[in-house]
């Protein structure tokens, strides 16, 4: 019978085809042989991509091991983290973006080190910042140790205040508000010139709002205190800049505006007097045709008190046994100060360790604020304060908030708008971190 | 009503002025689909400070044709060009054979609860492939396929719109074709290689070029699969220009216009299966 031994055959061309796929499959060696030290971290350029070959190399030369990093691009990398979480594929090690750390705490993806730190002799936690060993802990635990860490600063184009007429600003006394709202209105001509430029969004608000006493999350309420006098001051403050003084470059489309680096575009251009962004510019404002340098950020109400971000390295909880030894020297070697050395005199950012902080040097002239910044010696900073659930809050608020900025709401108004859909999100926070401890 | 609207009723009269509309709706839709891609290469020609600026310039203050080495020089281009062919045309070459051979046993081989399977099949349609994702990568790391290109290619030969699509075809050839090849001592599997086959060639080139483009633009999978440059697709490799200390506009927009080349290419040597893609499953563009 044809058709029956056809059809036969054509089962035992699917079933064999399966076991070639899954041989396929199965025969493929993926993944470095045991004992390599993984580690993973985000890098979009390819000069971020050759500090990261460096940092390999390091590793190989300080344990004498084989040392494999998976990078990926910054966009991509949370999906691809997460990915690797679930999957229990991850790296020993994963470099974690600071708001991310109560995300991925609050779920147990990762582990708390106290107890390699308490049993390890040879590390000095008192050697990193102050804030960067805030920013990598959650509920009382440390979940990361630093690589980096920056006071959100003022940068300043020196050729056009020379050109106005307008003296530098001091390098160790921050400007009050009234001070920069004045320069800022006085420095702008419309069209042709402006007095900042910041990104409408609240990872740059939160600068402000700390410097007026306020926050946007409350560790001890279900609600979020952004509706409090002190946060509607900063944001009424901003907001104004923006709409009544028109002292910053018009917003045409919150698109452009809301992505990364939009501030800065606005600054290269050599018109705008003032940017408001972090000491991770360096190397890209160092492409500017003009004379420029940093100050600290103008203090409000409560004192100059920016934002202040980091990054850290972090060991997922599914890491044990032998692993976990080898992960904890890794860890250890990464976050080095001969590690940090590299990555600081990569002009990346400042180094989270304050025995790394010489690499990162200037030009500009100003650079070594950022070091007086985080050791309480110059002006001050504040942690960036973020919820287990930071990037929905982030999105809520990039709903509404920015049409502020376009002078087509009220700040009033907009934050009346989100704070019943906000609060909701710190309820789910707080419901977070509970469980989580 | 629209007979009480003296322009449409005017329109209906006037063959001519129909035309005209018909034209002039083509053209602007024509020109809001090509405006993007005219200043995706425009952009592309800027120097750096132009495509950086906050308000930028549409035409190019001057040309930078350096920018075309410039974007090979910061990114292997080339490898993630050579990368999403393999990729993409891997899974088209796949996905085409599983599909048929599927398809061909749904049209035409009798077993029970043949209608059952199908329609679960076809359920699958109906699931966003972001739902799948986490398992998906789950077993393919399990068996070992991150980073690998069976763990790249695998998961995605294997889809029911290749089925439904081929399924329907194979529906439409007469059964006579086949009775006459058994007559003449043809097997069953003689018979779909050697009759079938051929009649579905347009069909199968259909999904082919689908299925390649479709693949070519994939960024989720190839990202979360792929750990290094060795397996990095165009889509991946694209987003080295973005980072979050910004965007160097001018160089991504160069990368993308050359990865964009090739579909170009592969769209005007195939056009008109394209069209018959659209007419015969009316899923064109999925």
């Amino acid at each position: 019978m044809s058709s029956s031994f056809s059809r036969r055959a054509l089962l035992k061309g699917a079933a064999l085809g399966g076991l070639a796929t899954t041989g396929a499959l199965s025969g493929c060696s993926s993944g470095p042989p045991p004992g390599t030290a993984t580690w993973s971290m985000w890098s979009s350029s390819p000069e971020e991509q050759r500090v990261w070959t460096d940092f390999g190399h390091y590793v190989e030369r300080r344990m004498h091991i084989r040392s494999a990093s998976t990078l990926t691009p910054s966009d991509g990398y949370p999906t691809k983290l997460d990915l690797r979480l679930v999957s229990g594929t991850a790296s020993m090690v994963t470099a974690l973006n600071g708001w991310l750390i109560p995300t991925y705490a609050s779920r147990g993806a990762h582990r708390p080190l106290d107890d390699l730190i308490a049993a390890d002799p040879d590390f000095d936690l008192d050697d990193f910042y102050p804030a960067i060993r805030s920013i990598s802990s959650f509920a009382g635990r440390t979940y990361a140790i630093g690589f980096d860490v920056a006071p959100t600063v003022l940068y300043y184009n020196k050729t056009l205040l020379e050109r106005n007429g307008v003296d530098p600003p001091s390098p160790t006394e921050p400007m009050s508000w009234d001070t920069f709202r004045q320069l800022a209105i006085e420095l702008s001509k419309p069209k042709d010139q402006y007095g900042f430029t910041c990104s409408p969004t609240i990872d740059d608000l939160v600068s402000w709002i700390y410097c007026a006493g306020g926050n946007v999350v409350d560790g001890d309420r279900d609600t979020s205190p952004l509706d409090a006098p002190e946060a509607m001051q900063a944001i009424h403050y901003v907001v104004d800049l923006f709409t009544k003084d028109r002292a910053t470059p018009p917003i045409d489309n919150l698109v452009t505006q809301n992505a990364s680096g939009a501030a800065l575009a606005n600054f290269l251009q050599g018109n705008v007097a003032f940017m408001q962004n972090g000491p991770w510019q360096v190397l890209n404002v160092r492409k500017a045709s003009f004379e420029w340098d940093i100050v600290p950020f103008p203090a409000g109400p409560a004192g100059s008190k920016p934002r202040v971000s980091g990054s850290s390295f972090a060991i997922p909880s599914g890491v044990k046994g032998d692993d976990l030894d080898l992960a904890w020297r890794l860890l250890k070697t990464l976050t080095s100060t001969g590690a940090l050395d590299i990555y600081a005199r990569a002009g990346r950012n400042n180094p989270a360790r304050l025995s790394a902080a010489s690499a990162f040097e200037p030009p500009p002239a100003n650079l070594g604020i950022v070091q007086r910044i985080l050791k309480g010696e110059v002006a001050g900073g504040h942690p960036f304060d973020v919820t287990t659930n930071w990037n929905r809050v982030r999105l809520l608020l990039a709903q509404d908030l920015p049409r502020a900025f376009l002078g087509q709401k009220s700040a009033g108004d907009a934050i009346d708008g989100v704070m019943p859909r906000l609060n909701a999100l710190m309820r789910q926070h707080r419901d977070a971190v509970r469980q989580a401890t | 009503m629209t007979s009480d609207v003296p322009a449409l009723a005017a329109l209906r009269r006037s063959p001519v002025a129909a035309r005209r509309l018909l034209v002039f709706t083509c053209f602007l839709v024509t020109a809001v689909t090509l405006t993007p891609i005219v200043m995706m290469v425009l952009v592309a020609f800027q120097s750096d400070t132009e495509s950086m600026a906050a308000r930028p310039s549409l035409w190019p203050g001057s040309w930078h044709p350096e920018n075309i080495g410039r974007a090979f020089d910061l990114v292997p281009l080339g490898r993630y060009l050579l990368n999403t062919i393999i990729f993409a045309g891997g899974t088209a070459l796949l996905e085409t054979a599983t599909a048929a051979l599927a398809a061909y046993a749904f049209a035409r081989l009798r077993f029970r609860g043949r209608g059952v399977l199908f329609g679960v099949y076809l359920t699958t349609l109906m699931i966003p492939s972001q739902v799948t994702l986490i398992p998906q990568f789950i077993l393919v790391a399990k068996m070992h396929g991150v980073d690998t290109w069976p763990g790249m290619i695998l998961p995605h030969a294997f889809t029911a719109l290749g089925v439904f699509l081929l399924r329907q075809f194979f529906l439409g050839v007469p059964r006579d074709y086949e009775e006459a090849a058994r007559l003449d001592g043809a097997n069953r599997w003689q018979t779909f290689i050697r009759i079938i086959i051929p009649l579905a060639v347009p069909a199968i080139a259909t999904l082919a070029v689908f299925k390649f483009i479709s693949q070519w633009n994939n960024l989720l999978w190839p990202l979360v699969i792929s750990n290094s440059d060795s397996t990095r697709t165009a889509a991946v490799g694209l987003q080295v220009f973005q980072s979050t200390n910004g965007t160097q506009w001018n160089l991504l927009l160069m990368a993308a216009a050359i990865t964009t080349v090739p579909l170009i290419v592969l769209f005007f040597l195939t056009q008109r299966w394209f069209v018959k893609g659209i007419t015969m499953s009316g899923l064109g563009g999925r």
